[in-house]
């Protein structure tokens, strides 16, 4: 698969999955990499590169088990992101559907 | 391979960059490997889940680029040269170690090979550099004399505008204290010529005046959006 697209993909991915709710940075990884045909390890980097853009934030929590995790959560500028990725991608896949039905 | 191995791996091939984005990074796989083992996996199972360290040590170096500082990339080439020199030295004494043994060709390729690839990497980084470093420099060199030239420019015309005002106001007048009272050098021929070179000239300061502030006001403006611009994209570097 092409490695732009890919990347695209899951960086919508991963926008949406934590509009939902905020996850660690394992929980995320095996979530996304179970519906993604991805390598785990790719996604970190990924992961940085949202922060660096300032759609996403991390915080460290304290958890029962072991030393405090590494949360990740949506920004404000991350939802108002992610709406416009949806749309487009909504948008692409409709027409790349049209050609190869 | 196993935890230690994947991260010993991926530090090796993250050598080039900053040191305090390298240890972020290999924080979050140690963290990772931390949370599969509690789940009772295995870290070679875990290790090859996230794939190969040479592939991720490239896309999160794709994914920094763009967002490095001037100081940093000084800093890294400093250290990728560092951190090859010291890389150099073990080979060439590996090499000496087994120059006697049957491998003694097999090795000296293999040396040969990296160093080659190694060295086509630094010049890429310097080349960066150069590029990072001109912009700087032109911004401060060419960038302050251009905008001091300006001024000046635009000034003089300024204070030129105000004397050809003055000049004209004071030769109306004169011409028309003339009509009066005597004064040198003021007689019935200077007093109309007075008159009308006195309102023209006035005119004409006045205008240059005007034109010399309005350039001058939006060169200003130019130079604020320039600066914000640059503010904004070093924000956004950062």
């Amino acid at each position: 698969m092409d490695t732009q697209l890919k990347k695209g993909a899951m960086e919508l991915c991963v926008l949406s999955t934590l509009e939902k709710k905020d996850y660690y940075g394992y929980e995320l990884v095996q979530k996304i990499s179970k519906i993604l045909p991805i390598s785990e390890g790719t996604l970190y980097p990924i992961l940085k590169r949202l922060k660096t853009e300032g759609w996403l934030e991390t915080y460290l929590k304290e958890s029962k088990e072991g030393p405090a995790r590494k949360y990740y959560g949506i920004t404000r500028n991350g939802k108002i992101h992610v709406k416009k990725l949806k749309e487009e991608w909504k948008e692409f896949s409709k027409r790349v559907n049209e050609i190869i039905k | 391979m196993n935890k230690k191995e994947f991260i010993n791996e991926l530090r090796k091939h993250l050598r080039s960059i900053k040191k305090q984005d390298r240890d972020e990074i290999l924080e979050d796989y140690e963290e990772h490997f931390r949370r599969g083992k509690k789940q009772k996996r295995k870290e070679l199972d875990i290790a090859s889940s996230l794939g190969n360290p040479k592939e991720i040590a490239k896309e999160a170096k794709g994914e920094l680029k763009g967002s490095l500082s001037l100081g940093g990339m000084a800093n890294d080439t400093f250290l990728v040269v560092l951190s090859r020199i010291k890389e150099y030295s073990r080979m060439v004494f590996q090499g000496i170690e087994e120059l006697f043994s049957k491998e003694i060709k097999q090795v000296k390729k293999e040396v040969y090979k990296e160093t080659k690839e190694q060295t086509s990497e630094i010049k890429k980084d310097k080349k960066t550099f150069f590029a990072k470093l001109f912009s700087v420099l032109f911004n401060l060199l060419i960038g302050i004399w251009l905008v001091f030239a300006v001024y000046l420019t635009v000034g003089s015309l300024l204070i030129s505008g105000w004397a050809i005002t003055l000049a004209g106001v004071a030769a109306f007048a004169i011409s028309i204290a003339g009509l009066f009272v005597e004064l040198p050098y003021v007689n019935n021929e200077f007093i109309p010529m007075g008159i009308f070179a006195g309102i023209s000239i006035t005119s004409v300061g006045v205008l240059l005046s005007i034109f010399s502030w309005q350039t001058g006001k939006l060169f200003s403006k130019l130079i604020s959006r320039y600066l914000r611009l640059n503010k904004k994209r070093k924000n956004k570097n950062e």
